[in-house]
């Protein structure tokens, strides 16, 4: 099997005269120093003066009518081939792109993570103790007092929402006002 | 390939929330302010009518609406975090220590923290002769306080009036 040379392709140009000319002269180079190419120009050129001697077929008009319907059928047969093929690339990608929107969600979770790895979990926001606006609903389930001279009650208020517990002593029962913890 | 994305998004997520969930499950952040209330003399009143301390802001509403104290002065604000099945010691002003035990979060799916307090006095020795414990049981009581909510303990006698205590607690 002969081996191509890289100018081959140049040649048929080269022999009408149609290469720029810049690779005009580096195949006119190269074609005095290889034998393979200045052996195909020769061969390019005999086919030339060949076909130059002989004049052009006759073709009727009906030959030529056909010749064109027949190319038209071709071509369009590789057109809608080329089309499906194209097609095909586009709805399965071998190597599609991850999406931008991928990297978003991905993003967003990371930051989920840090929030709640920084603030503390299942919170709103850092807990600074109790506040009047958190919800301070409280039951007290059971309540006493150990000590002589005390005695523990609760109650509850609305608005603000809160459960005082409170602890009566006889020591300083007489240092409140009204009956209960300051009662108003 | 999306897909995958999100679904080691998600799991990474789980993977690493999880010990923090965990922990929110298994303690909790207890804080307790002391307050001393207490009323004045008339001499000693001043133009306003009530003494707040501004460190109690937070209170404020609750003191002023639910007590008829006039001088409300902050003592101080001690925080711990316990595990459920386990107890804390809180060391208050004047002698005073409370012992907070939680015992559940979210009985019956509800945010609620029940917890046994137990608010504590020193008795000085030979006070009531010898045999007689160290610290008394001034108040006991088993609450179910609502998560991050807060409830107010008092009562007691202070030097400076009545020992208030806010206790909050979130799991």
């Amino acid at each position: 099997m002969r081996r191509s040379c890289r100018f081959e392709r140049y040649l048929t140009a080269f022999a009408d005269g149609e290469l720029p000319e810049k690779l005009n002269r580096k195949v006119e180079a190269h074609v005095g120093r290889c034998a393979a190419c200045a052996s195909e120009l020769d061969s390019i050129r005999a086919s030339d003066r060949i076909l130059k001697s002989h004049g052009a077929p006759a073709v009727s008009n009906d030959r030529w009518a056909q010749f064109r319907h027949e190319l038209k059928l071709e071509l369009d047969v590789v057109d809608r081939e080329s089309r499906r093929t194209a097609k095909i690339r586009e709805t399965r990608p071998v190597h599609a792109p991850v999406p931008r929107r991928s990297y978003a969600l991905a993003a967003a979770c990371v930051v989920v993570l840090l929030v709640i790895l920084t603030v503390g979990p299942l919170g709103v926001g850092p807990w600074r103790g109790g506040t009047a606006a958190a919800s301070n609903e409280c039951i007290v389930d059971s309540i006493e007092s150990l000590a002589a001279g005390y005695t523990p009650m609760f109650f509850s208020s609305q608005d603000p929402e809160m459960t005082v517990i409170w602890v009566f002593s006889e020591e300083v029962e007489g240092g409140i006002r009204g009956e209960g913890p300051g009662a108003k | 390939m999306r897909t995958t994305v999100i679904v080691c998004s998600i799991a990474l997520l789980v993977m690493l929330a999880a010990p923090a969930l965990a922990a929110s499950s298994r303690e909790i952040v207890v804080e307790v302010t002391s307050i001393a209330a207490a009323k004045r003399p008339a001499s000693e009143r001043g133009e306003a009518a009530v003494e707040l301390d501004p460190r109690l802001g937070p209170f404020s509403k609750n003191l002023l609406s639910l007590f008829a104290y006039d001088s409300y002065t902050f003592l101080s604000k001690d925080r711990a975090t316990v595990e459920f099945s386990d107890a804390t010691v809180l060391e208050l002003p004047e002698h005073f220590s409370i012992e907070v035990a939680p015992e559940q979060l979210g009985r019956d799916g509800s945010d609620m923290i029940e917890m046994l307090v137990t608010l504590f006095r020193e008795v000085p020795r030979g006070e009531r002769g010898r045999g007689t414990p160290e610290r008394e049981v001034i108040l006991r009581t088993k609450i179910r306080l609502k998560n991050g909510g807060t409830v107010l303990l008092g009562g007691p006698p202070i030097r400076a009036g009545v020992l208030v205590l806010a206790l909050s607690a979130r799991g």
